[in-house]
């Protein structure tokens, strides 16, 4: 029976620790420097502290909090390789993000009676988007940049938790004009700004979680038929969505130019093999972009396969957890929230590992808590704030109702 | 709540789902064309790893020194030129015009990109330099200069371009793969560069070629193996039969066989039995079959790169049809196809994976890679492929057209294939032999193509003789292909 | 930090490769294994809480042949009534649609209904449809839901709290039963000035009902573990006293 009883809880956040501190400790060995061993032991200390002393301040899922640990850092040990400044930043982007789910999880335990935000939140998110469509920065075809001073964010990036937000808080109530109205909106703006790939995920969680608010499975079927019409005009439309779709058929055929980051990308994961070239050996500055949108493959070169499995397993096991949290959620404005959240992250990472691996055409989305991106990181964080909370809020109600058993005997 | 709650565990299942579909899909194609993807010219790693590894050995089976780098870092082939020219396809030239060969598909063993763990320590011990493991190949590298030393020999063959495949068909180790016209990799002059006739393509592997009659294998194996009324009824061939408004099928130089059966018609070849059969099969069961046989299949070998052969789809007309029957329309294959589906018909019905590697081995004598057979699929059933059998036993054997190729002391049995197409407008003819050695202690089989004969030549007349080349070679030398 | 050699490393970082795939393996196994260990404490857990989620019970005054009367139905925080059997209140009685009607619990406040489009409900007597605010009618402890045919008394467990307004008064002024048939309408106002209570029924078209027809008291009413209740309803054999038991003593007199 003693065979049956849970591991402790620490158990993963140690070995989480543990592996990274030998990953920085090799890195450490390779470049010989005293400055460069900081990172071994810091960031261990860091998710060990992290994972035993923040949930000691505010009720938190530990097991979420050690597999996001786990993302994080292997987007920073991946950085690290290559340019140890751009790991300097995610690390601060970690930080900011961990602050970002600790405020979206307060925010959700404390106004969980809903509604009266979500109209607020709905008018901020859509003038955010319009912003880049104004004064937008155009980079890799896509204008979807603004610059603030010093700072570059991405606003679609940001209003990811608003929409979570709003449209499971409006569907919750069965109000669908606003929801149809944000949902649209938001993809006009998105399509304006270029940005197809985030506006597929925009619309493929929309429709998710207007499925799983009404049941209907007509406005489920239309959806699709509509999302496929509005594909293929693109495809007519747009030319670089036929360029993607030419490179996605066969990337050899211009391997130099058009093809160049696809074929990079295949070249690395089969250079890696099961078990990877070997961390700090290979040559992972050779994939383009290797920083955000084809980090899996850096991680697939270094690591191997069967550790680029486990990255993906971990993102589904953060979609089984955060689907028995919805599961577990009192009202259906929380359960819609959680899932709703986990949707945007598992669909980002299934769009862009697909995408790596020539499964489905190239999005331009990046990997969730690995690619390195400040606002990324950040909306990430937040969204798992929004898990956390209604997660926190299963809890009490639990423990309320435990308590209110104990009144009735 | 209970239809939400019931709801998110769907869509969350479904999520999941296609999560292990992507593993599994990262899995599967890595596995497959992995290998393709790292010898691409586009990886980095490999350019400059060949900065700082010397390269390692390519042996034949026999252990012969095919290629080997020396002291200066160049690399050094077989000493003759003759033997260098009739393996330049399969090891590769020097400036990597000739595609997917051995230096380049496996450039991630030669130059030891995967290497192991003991090889590194062997090495930080030994402090030895970087190279290479050794591949060994199943070629017999003389069977290769005796190939194509056989197309020069005989005054209607010699010249001409070409290509044969010889391999185990029971193991699917490949013994010797030609291509002419060759060049000497030593001695590329401007002329070879600019070569109408493009000397750097692997016609083995790549030519797309109509079959002839070689392709009446697969229609008598449709015949057979549906039940065909045809198989057992004798048939009248009048020397030409009228399918439609536009085209008669003729046979070869006009001749009338008169009353034949099924063995006949095969033996002699009768293009109007085969196109009558054709038409009484129909469209539906010829692709069936053809497909059976690995037309219009995505070739994926581990260590080859073979162009995929084609059978038209769907619903043909008649002409068409009654053409396909004696393998003249649209159908176009290479010889290594066609050599595997004669290894096929001689393996009762399993086709086995064309192999070249047979051992990788370190530096240090460690083991990395060991070769194993593998079957790729089944063609047709036993009790079909040994009525094949026989049938192409009385071609060769029972004064069929194949009689050129008969060796004595072996169990020689085969198809002769004349076949056309037009190339920029102008006529050519191919002649094709492919046969097999019956007897179980040498299971080889032959495939010669020989391009542009003379009008009136046929595949017996060119091809066999070389065929019988080879095999008479093989007699005389068992133990170097065993 | 002593420099290491380049073939040194190496062989450092092939022989590493194994570790971090093992590592990654033993990180996702575990964490597969902490989740099924905790699905199975709150499996525990909630087979220790029966009502764990519920805050009271529906018990049916009035029902139909499918639904026996004195059946208790368990009510959530939050969820859909109606005659399909998904529904988190299963009520198959004429009168009920599909998905009648959608109903949440507000602490302080009690069970708000509202209604979907072209259905109807009476709390205490006051006609609800899908236009109407659900916050001026709650269904507080004791409060007389009617839909269809239906009629159905909420008992909130305690420690719950409702609204003050119904919970001292446990025997309904006047029932308000709407027309049978597929649009739930109200065919009369409320009652409220009869001294009276009116119990009206549909029957071969008179939409009034005999006067005899009229609620039970409590106290004849069986009690939940008698045997006409049907098993499901029945309250779990752990001999444990239910908090909804607790109702009996609020009627009790």
């Amino acid at each position: 029976m003693s065979r049956k009883r849970a591991a402790p809880k620490r158990g993963l956040s140690g070995l989480v620790a543990l592996f990274f501190f030998l990953g920085f400790g090799l890195l450490a060995l390779k470049r010989g420097t005293l400055e460069s061993a900081v990172p071994a032991l810091a960031l261990p200390a860091v998710i060990l502290l992290a994972s035993w002393l923040l949930p000691l301040l505010f009720p938190l899922d530990r097991l979420l909090l050690s597999l996001v640990s786990f993302l994080s850092g292997l987007g920073i040990l991946v950085l690290y390789i290559t340019d140890p400044s751009l790991a300097l930043h995610q690390m601060a982007a970690c930080g900011v993000g961990l602050a970002a789910m600790l405020c979206s999880a307060s925010f959700v335990r404390l106004h969980s009676r809903r509604s009266g935000w979500a109209m607020i939140l709905g008018v901020l998110g859509l003038t955010l988007l319009c912003l880049p469509v104004l004064f937008g920065k155009e980079m890799y075809g896509a204008r979807n940049w603004l610059d603030i001073g010093a700072l570059s964010f991405q606003p679609s990036e940001i209003v990811k938790p608003v929409l979570v937000f709003c449209l499971a808080a409006w569907m919750s109530e069965r109000r669908i004009l606003p929801c149809l109205l944000f949902s649209a909106l938001c993809l006009l703006l998105l399509m304006l700004q270029k940005d197809l790939g985030t506006a597929l995920l925009y619309f493929a969680v929309a429709l998710l979680i207007w499925w799983m608010a009404s049941g209907s499975l007509s406005v489920l079927a239309a959806g699709l038929l509509g999302g496929g019409a509005a594909a293929v005009w693109g495809y007519h439309h747009f030319a670089h969505v036929r360029r993607r779709v030419e490179i996605w058929i066969d990337p050899w055929k211009d391997y130099q130019n058009a093809g160049y980051q696809l074929v990079q990308s295949l070249v690395a994961i089969a250079s890696g093999g099961l078990f990877g070239v070997g961390l700090g050996l290979g040559a992972p500055d050779s994939i383009p972009i290797h920083t955000s949108d084809f980090i899996f493959s850096a991680v697939c070169e270094q690591f191997g396969l069967i550790f680029g499995a486990c990255v993906l397993s971990v993102y589904a096991l953060l979609i089984w957890r955060s689907a028995s949290v919805a599961r577990a959620a009192r009202y259906r404005f929380h359960g819609l929230l959680a899932m709703g959240s986990a949707l945007f992250l598992g669909l980002q990472a299934f769009l862009i590992i697909g995408g790596v691996l020539k499964l489905i055409p190239l999005t331009g989305v990046t990997l969730p808590f690995v690619s390195y991106g400040g606002t990324s990181m950040v909306s990430s964080f937040c969204l798992l704030g929004l898990i956390q909370g209604v997660e926190s809020l299963n809890r009490e109600a639990l423990d309320g109702d435990a308590h209110l058993a104990m009144l009735g005997t | 709540m209970k239809r939400q709650r019931y709801r998110i565990k769907l869509i969350a299942m479904l999520l999941i789902l296609c999560f292990l579909g992507l593993a599994a899909w990262g899995a599967w194609s890595v596995s497959h064309y992995g290998n393709r993807w790292f010898s691409h010219a586009g990886n980095v790693r490999l350019n400059a790893l060949k900065k700082e590894v010397t390269e390692g050995d390519i042996l034949d089976r026999n252990g012969i020194l095919l290629a080997h780098t020396n002291e200066n870092g160049v690399r050094v082939f077989r000493e003759s030129a003759a033997d260098r020219s009739s393996l330049v396809h399969i090891l590769g030239d020097r400036q990597r015009q000739i595609a997917n060969t051995v230096e380049s598909l496996q450039a991630g063993y030669l130059y030891g990109y995967q290497s192991s763990l003991p090889d590194a320590v062997y090495r930080l011990i030994r402090k030895t330099g970087r190279c290479g493991n050794n591949v060994s190949l199943t070629i017999d590298a003389d069977l290769c200069t005796e190939a194509a030393a056989a197309f020069m020999r005989h005054e209607k063959t010699g010249g001409r371009s070409g290509a044969a495949v010889v391999m185990n068909y029971r193991t699917g180790e490949i013994l010797a793969m030609i291509s002419l016209p060759s060049f000497d990799p030593d001695n590329v002059s401007e002329e070879i560069i600019g070569a109408l006739d493009q000397p750097y393509w692997n016609r083995a592997l790549q030519a797309q070629v109509p079959p002839g009659s070689t392709f009446k294998m697969v229609t008598a194996a449709a015949m057979l193996s549906r039940g065909s009324a045809g198989a057992a009824d004798p048939f009248v061939c009048s020397g030409s039969l009228e399918v439609s408004d536009t085209f008669t099928v003729h046979d070869f130089s006009g001749v009338s066989h008169g009353t034949l059966m099924l063995s006949q018609a095969f033996t002699r070849s009768c293009n109007v039995f085969f196109a009558s059969q054709a038409l009484k099969l129909g469209s539906d069961a010829m692709q069936a079959a053809a497909e059976d046989f690995g037309f219009n299949r995505n070739f994926l070998f581990r260590d080859l790169v073979v162009s995929n052969s084609a059978y038209p789809r769907g619903a043909q007309s008649p002409a068409a049809l009654a053409a396909s029957g004696y393998g003249q329309s649209a159908i176009t294959l290479s010889p290594m196809h066609l050599c595997l589906m004669t290894g096929a018909v001689a393996n009762d019905g399993i086709m086995m994976e064309p192999r070249v590697v047979r051992s990788v081995r370190s530096a240090s004598g460690a083991g990395v890679l060991s070769w194993s057979a593998a079957s790729l699929m089944t063609v047709c059933e036993p009790s079909v492929a040994r009525q094949l059998q026989l049938l192409m036993k009385d071609a060769v054997q029972g004064g069929g057209s194949g009689a050129a190729a008969a060796v004595t002391t072996l169990d020689i049995r085969g198809k002769t294939g004349t076949s056309e197409s037009t190339d920029h407008g102008s006529k050519v003819n191919y002649g094709w032999f492919t046969g097999y050695n019956a007897q179980t202690d040498l299971p080889v089989a032959v495939t010669v193509l020989v391009e542009n004969i003379p009008d009136g030549e046929t595949g017996g007349t060119t091809a066999a003789r070389i065929v019988k080349d080879i095999f008479t070679y093989i007699r005389n030398h068992p133990d170097r292909v065993q | 930090m002593p420099y290491v050699s380049a073939e040194l490393y190496e062989v450092i970082s092939l022989a590493m490769r194994y570790v971090f795939a093992f590592f990654g393996v033993l990180i996702v196994l575990r964490a597969f294994r902490l989740m099924l260990a905790d699905r199975r404490a709150n499996r525990s857990r909630l087979r220790k809480l029966p009502d764990a989620g519920t805050v009271g019970e529906l018990m049916v005054l009035r029902g139909s042949s499918e639904l026996p009367e004195n059946t208790c139905l368990p009510v959530g925080r939050e969820g859909v009534l109606g005659s399909v059997r998904g529904c988190d209140l299963f009520v198959p009685c004429p009168g009920v649609r599909r998905s009648h009607l959608d109903f949440i619990w507000e602490d302080g406040r009690g069970l708000l209904l509202l209604p979907r489009r072209g259905c109807g409900a009476a709390v205490n007597g006051a006609v609800l449809d899908s236009r109407s605010d659900p916050r001026q009618f709650p269904l507080c402890h004791g409060g007389i839901l009617a839909v269809g045919d239906a009629v159905l008394r909420l008992h909130v467990f305690t420690g719950l709290q409702t609204a003050p307004q119904g919970t001292d008064n446990p025997m309904p002024e006047s029932v308000f039963f709407p027309e049978a048939g597929d649009v739930c309408q109200a065919a009369f106002p409320p009652a409220a000035a009869q001294p009276v209570p009116q119990v009206q029924h549909p029957a071969q078209g008179s939409p009034w009902v005999s006067p005899q027809e009229m609620p039970v008291p409590p106290e004849q009413l069986p009690s939940p573990s008698s045997p006409g209740i049907p098993e499901a309803y029945a309250p779990a054999s752990s001999g444990r006293v239910r908090r909804s038991d607790r109702w009996k003593e609020d009627w009790s007199e």
